[in-house]
């Protein structure tokens, strides 16, 4: 292959698989219309770029990183004392030094709690028998995520080509089941039982599970959080 | 109400209405919020404790300095991803591109260089693209995406996208190529281009 072949392969693979005028903003993943849901189910870039949106969104802790993104987070609250001598960039000096003390002594405390009693490592051990022939393989949830101003009344994913049924479950943030249910189709509607459940302020998690024909699991979604924003 | 009772976008709500030292206890409430989220965002891109440091920094600088360009129609959350997706996948790209791939690149290259050459171009896009959701499963289309698309090196893919099979992003490319090596076969067997 020549060097200009080189060149020109690789342009227009960049092309091919780059963003068009179609594409959704990044800005519309959190509440895609059905027009925009299935444009990115056609569209590589948009596939690619909702998948890495979810994950900053899902914000999973991985089972070796929990450690290290607590030094972060408390590199970041340190780095702001504008006359700390940890100091690493004085440019970060955003509001002044404002109860900064307290500030990060709070943050310090929060961080820890997090991290022992919502956002704990997963402990690192065999993967369940039934999904070692895919483990990475994800679904892609289009809603609910993240803050809500009114109770989602079903839940939506992206269709897994393999998949027979989906299997959906609902949990509160201590993993106790509110409801569970499955579907054949990449979405499945709320009983009103459950949607008056959704309190303001009240943060649950859903997940929801492709299997084939056999039963076997052939895709997972990840945990995936919300809560209707309460109103003051 | 203290910044600390309110909800993300009730905080956004309140740093657009105010400005200055007003602002301040609000939006430094809304950023705390999304320290670990960015830190871990940051970490996976770069799998080094004081790059990803850097790296979260440089968001929340950027995040403050243009947050009056955040008018509150998209999540809070969302804006910020769009600021730190854009630092991360830039620095990344500053170390040097991913891509060296020469069969395919070559496969894609190959071409009857007509006089209509855009044109051409623009066919062998949409096969292209027609090609991938024909041959690749989703995982496999999203790794070669990132990988041939935006660049990113195969062990960055692997922990953005929190795959955790054992040899993670880079055995999704190695069946995204056997799969569309074996189609781009079958269409020059064909006589036709890939």
């Amino acid at each position: 292959m020549s060097p200009q072949d080189g060149i020109r392969g690789r342009e227009l693979l960049q092309a091919a698989i780059g963003p068009t005028a179609e594409c959704v903003p990044i800005e519309r993943f959190a509440s895609l219309s059905a027009n925009e849901l299935a444009h990115v189910e056609r569209c590589a870039h948009c596939e690619a770029e909702l998948s890495l949106w979810q994950q900053f969104e899902a914000n999973e802790p991985s089972a070796d990183e929990g450690a290290a993104v607590q030094w972060i987070a408390t590199e970041l609250a340190r780095r702001r004392a504008p006359n700390s001598a940890a100091i690493r960039a004085p440019r970060f000096n955003w509001f002044g030094g404002r109860a900064f003390a307290a500030l990060a002594a709070g943050l310090l405390v929060m961080v820890a709690i997090g991290y022992s009693v919502i956002d704990r490592e997963p402990s690192i051990g065999a993967l369940p028998g039934d999904v070692s022939t895919y483990r990475g393989s994800a679904i892609h949830v289009a809603e609910p995520v993240g803050d809500l101003t009114a109770a989602p009344e079903r839940l939506r994913w992206l269709p897994h080509s393999a998949a027979a049924r989906y299997d959906v479950v609902i949990h509160e943030i201590d993993g106790t089941t509110i409801w569970s249910g499955s579907s054949t189709a990449p979405e499945v509607t709320l009983p009103r039982s459950v949607i008056t459940q959704f309190a303001p302020g009240r943060s649950l998690t859903w997940e929801v599970t492709a299997r084939d024909p056999s039963g076997a699991i052939v895709a997972r979604s990840g945990t995936q959080r919300f809560r209707v924003v309460p109103r003051s | 109400m203290q910044p600390a009772d309110l909800a993300d976008d009730e905080l956004a709500a309140e740093c657009l209405k105010r400005s200055g030292a007003d602002r301040a206890p609000y939006l430094e409430e809304l950023f705390r919020r999304h320290y670990a989220q960015v830190a871990r965002w940051c970490y996976r891109f770069t799998n080094d404790r004081d790059a990803a440091a850097d790296l979260a920094q440089d968001v929340f600088l950027k995040a403050h300095r243009s947050f009056d360009s955040f008018r509150g129609q998209a999540k809070f959350s969302t804006w910020l991803y769009s600021i730190a997706r854009h630092e991360g996948i830039n620095r990344t790209q500053r170390k040097g591109p991913a891509m060296a791939d020469e069969e395919l690149l070559a496969d894609v290259a190959a071409s009857d260089e007509g006089p209509d050459e855009a044109a051409q171009s623009g066919q062998r896009g949409r096969r292209l693209r027609e090609l991938l959701f024909a041959t690749l499963d989703r995982t496999e289309r999203t790794v070669f995406t990132l990988h041939y698309g935006k660049e990113l090196p195969l062990e960055t893919i692997t922990r953005m996208l929190a795959l955790d099979n054992a040899s993670g992003a880079k055995a999704y490319i190695v069946s995204a190529r056997r799969k569309l090596a074996r189609a781009s076969g079958r269409i020059k067997a064909r006589g036709e281009l890939l």
